[in-house]
């Protein structure tokens, strides 16, 4: 069992990659300027920590985005190249009670990944 | 005291035009990365004190991200045009303006985009967002070309622009969005 924290920022979520069992936590907002380079440096340390194909589940508990990190999500979503990425079971989606538009982004990944969602409100 | 007279004649001319009760966070200044996030907290801020739904919170914010990371990617520097932005409430639910200074092929581009996403049907912006969604591609500096289309869809098409002439070829690009109850 091993674990990476990558802290979040102001425009950062804070990430949890979690290795036997597998999963990756995604919390806080995700609006970087420049989100190709911040997923690229999350999506290194998850083929670090992750080299089977072993279930993985993905929580995603955002607060706000912007839409290169939507696009960014969505790439990440689809790779399916890396053992890591092979076996994703079930993504998390978890918004605030009657947050119609973070639940319909949900609703939109879900879409276009072709992952099984399960959406929580808390 | 506004000291940029442009600024001032922005205030007053939105004052009369619309029916608003509060103005709830007003910047003008160049922007940067942490500027955008923090004004966006504070903006969170202001709307839960104010009692705004989640959707209407998560809404603005969103839309606020895009307004200022564009003018933070896109802004010209010129001291008599600076930057704005300005959120108010009004007896329908918010509005913002914005608007910073841009040049002449900028301004062919944006009016173009604009003008395209306004004459979208309604029934058909989802599809539409969820089509340019899945094309997409981010590009190395971290654009997707898809912040003016998600400012259209999610405030219902409920945006007006402007473009004023100013010195040095550039314009100033004037942009008010509702975000209705």
């Amino acid at each position: 069992m091993e674990k990476i924290i990558i802290e979040g920022s102001l425009n950062t979520p804070e990430i949890t990659i979690h290795s036997n069992p597998n999963y990756i936590t995604i919390k806080g907002v995700c609006a970087p300027e420049n989100p190709k380079k911040f997923f690229s440096e999350f999506i290194h340390q998850v083929e670090f920590l992750i080299a089977d194909v072993k279930p993985l589940e993905i929580t995603i508990h955002l607060d706000y985005f912007n839409t290169g990190s939507s696009r960014s999500l969505l790439d990440f979503l689809l790779i399916r190249a890396n053992d890591a990425f092979k076996n994703i079971t079930k993504v998390h989606w978890i918004v605030e009670g009657g947050d119609d538009d973070l639940f319909e982004a949900g609703k939109m990944l879900e879409e276009l990944s072709g992952l099984p969602f399960h959406f929580k409100e808390i | 005291m506004i000291k940029s007279k442009k600024l001032s004649e922005i205030l007053s001319s939105i004052e009369t035009q619309d029916e608003i009760i509060d103005f709830l966070f007003v910047f003008s200044g160049q922007l940067n990365e942490d500027v955008v996030a923090t004004a966006v907290k504070l903006i969170e801020r202001k709307l839960k004190m104010e009692m705004h739904s989640p959707t209407t919170i998560t809404r603005t914010k969103i839309i606020s991200t895009e307004i200022l990371q564009n003018i933070t990617k896109h802004q010209m520097e010129n001291k008599d045009l600076l930057p704005y932005y300005f959120l108010a409430s009004t007896d329908k639910g918010l509005v913002i303006y914005a608007g910073n200074a841009i040049s002449d092929s900028g301004k062919t581009e944006i009016e173009k985009q604009l003008g395209l996403y306004k004459s979208y049907p309604a029934e058909e912006m989802r599809k539409i967002y969820l089509n340019a969604l899945s094309k997409s591609i981010v590009d190395s500096n971290g654009n997707a070309g898809l912040g003016l289309l998600d400012i259209a869809y999610r405030s219902g098409q409920k945006f007006n622009y402007n473009f004023s002439p100013a010195a040095n070829n550039a314009y100033l690009f004037d942009l008010n969005v509702w975000i209705t109850k």
